[in-house]
C-alpha cells in the first residue's frame, strides 16, 4: 500500500513540470530501541531493534520554492544494517527503510523540520553459529517520524548539506518473536541535497 | 488554558505575517551585472574624463552591441536577448536613421569581441568602422515568497490547490553611447519594470518566463528613455 501511495505521488509529481526536482543522499546512524536478543530466545548477541547504520538515497521535490520559508518533499530508499558477535557466531540485523518526509525549510535561518512516514521491508535476522536459532524473517513495518536538522547555506548550484536528528517511531514483529520489538528512538542524520 | 492559546495564536500570527514578507531585490548586484565601466575613483581619470571632447561626424555610423546576461552559481542564465527585443530597442535607432542623425547601424556580434569590457567593445566597433558604440545591458532577479496562505503548505495537499506563493521580478534595462574613437560618453538611459506574480505553488511559473516578461516591459521602457535622451541630447 506504502509503495503504491508513494509511486502515484511521485508519478504525480514528476508530470509537474514546474516541480524543482533534486538528489539527496543520505548517512544514518542509531543505537536504540528494545534488545532482539530479548525477542529471539536470549541468543548470545547484542543488537537493539531500532540500531543500524543506513545510507539511502532517492529525490527532493521542492513544491514551493520560496524563500525564506520553503516546503519539500524527500522520497529515499536504502540500506539500514548492523552486526554483532565474531565471524563464527555473527548475528546481523539488516532492512531497507523507505521514507516519505515533508518538510519545512527556512533558507534565512538554515534550518529544516520535517515529518512523515516509514516503511521497513526485507527485514531480516542473519545469525551463525550458536546465535542460528536467531535467524529470521522480520515483517515489514510502518511508522512515523520527525525531523529536525541544521543546514549550509547554498553551496555550488544552491546544492546544501544538512546535519541533524530524527526520532523514528517504528515497532517490529516476526512469527519467530515472543513478542514486539520497539525499534524507536533517535537517530543521527547528514544529508547531501540537491545534485 | 484558553489564555494560553489565545497569545500562542497570536504570536503565531504575528509571525506569520512577517515571514511572509518579500525579501526585496539586490539592486546593487544588479547595478554590477549591467555596467559597463568599473569606476576608478582617481583625480587623473576625472581630468581625462572631463577633457574628452565629442567627435562624432554627422552623419555617423552606429555599432551596436547586447551584453550577455550573466549567470549566478555557475548556472544557466535565466534570460536572453530575444530578437523581439532587437527589434523593438532597433526601431528606436531606425529613428535616428530616418532623421538623418544616424548614417548606418549595425550589430557586433559576441563572438568577434575578445572580451565584453569597453575597450574590447570599442576595437571591435572600430573594425566595423564604426564611430559610436550603443552597448545595450540588463540584468533581473526574482524573489519569490509566501503569502499568509502559504503557510497551508504545511499541509502537502494545499500547495496544490491554494495560490499562497507570490513571485516579484525585477529587470532592469540600460544603455550607453560611448564615442569609437576617444570614449566619449554621449548619453546613458536607464529603465526597469517589476511584475508581480501570485500562484499555485505546485504550478509556478518558470524564472525563465517571469523575466521574459517584465524584460519585455523594462525593454519597452528603455526604448522611450532613449528616444528622450537623444532628443534632449541634439547628437
Amino acid at each position: 500500500m506504502f509503495l503504491r501511495i508513494c509511486s502515484t505521488l511521485l508519478l504525480c509529481f514528476v508530470s509537474l513540470d514546474a516541480l524543482a526536482i533534486r538528489g539527496v543522499f543520505s548517512a544514518n546512524y542509531s543505537k536504540v530501541g528494545s534488545s532482539l536478543s530479548g525477542v529471539t530466545g536470549g541468543q548470545d548477541y547484542d543488537l537493539k531493534a531500532g540500531q543500524g547504520w543506513g545510507l539511502s538515497g532517492g529525490v527532493l521535490f521542492v513544491i514551493s520554492d520560496t524563500r525564506p520559508h520553503r516546503f519539500e518533499l524527500q522520497v529515499t530508499a536504502g540500506y539500514l544494517s548492523e552486526s554483532d558477535g565474531g565471524s563464527n557466531d555473527a548475528v546481523t540485523w539488516r532492512r531497507f527503510p523507505l521514507d516519505a518526509i515533508y518538510y519545512y525549510h527556512n533558507t534565512r535561518n538554515l534550518f529544516r523540520l520535517g515529518g512523515g512516514a516509514i516503511f521497513h521491508i526485507e527485514n531480516q535476522l542473519e545469525a551463525k553459529g550458536v546465535n542460528s536459532s536467531a535467524e529470521m524473517r522480520v515483517n515489514n513495518a510502518w511508522g512515523w517520524t520527525a525531523a529536525i536538522e541544521m543546514c549550509s547555506p547554498p553551496l555550488e548550484n544552491n546544492n546544501f548539506v544538512s546535519f541533524g536528528v530524527r526520532y523514528n517511531s517504528i515497532k517490529y514483529n516476526s512469527p519467530g518473536f515472543a513478542h514486539e520489538a520497539d525499534g524507536s528512538g533517535f537517530m543521527l542524520t547528514t544529508s547531501f541535497l540537491g545534485f | 488554558m484558553s489564555r494560553r492559546m489565545f497569545w500562542i495564536g497570536a504570536s503565531l500570527l504575528v509571525l506569520m505575517q512577517v515571514g511572509c514578507m518579500s525579501r526585496g531585490f539586490n539592486r546593487g548586484e544588479l547595478q554590477q551585472q549591467i555596467g559597463v565601466v568599473k569606476p576608478a575613483f582617481d583625480d587623473k581619470e576625472i581630468e581625462k574624463a572631463y577633457n574628452k571632447k565629442p567627435l562624432l561626424p554627422k552623419p555617423f555610423k552606429l555599432a551596436v552591441f547586447f551584453k550577455s546576461p550573466k549567470s549566478l552559481n555557475r548556472q544557466e542564465p535565466a534570460w536572453r536577448w530575444s530578437d523581439e527585443d532587437k527589434d523593438l530597442l532597433g526601431s528606436a535607432v531606425a529613428e535616428l536613421k530616418a532623421k538623418g542623425i544616424v548614417s548606418d547601424v549595425f550589430p557586433i556580434v559576441s563572438s568577434v569581441v575578445a572580451d565584453e569590457d569597453l575597450k574590447s567593445l570599442r576595437l571591435a566597433a572600430a573594425q566595423h568602422g564604426a564611430d559610436a558604440l550603443l552597448i545595450i545591458g540588463g540584468a533581473g532577479e526574482i524573489d519569490r515568497y509566501i503569502n499568509k496562505w502559504g503557510w497551508s503548505y504545511a499541509l502537502l495537499l494545499p500547495a496544490f490547490l491554494v495560490p499562497g506563493s507570490e513571485a516579484d521580478t525585477l529587470f532592469v534595462a540600460n544603455a550607453a553611447m560611448f564615442d569609437v574613437k576617444n570614449e566619449y560618453l554621449y548619453l546613458t538611459a536607464e529603465a526597469e519594470a517589476i511584475t508581480k506574480e501570485t500562484y499555485v505553488a505546485a504550478f509556478d511559473k518558470s524564472d525563465k518566463a517571469l523575466l521574459k516578461d517584465a524584460k519585455t516591459q523594462a525593454i519597452g521602457r528603455l526604448k522611450a528613455e532613449i528616444e528622450k535622451m537623444v532628443a534632449g541630447k541634439k547628437l
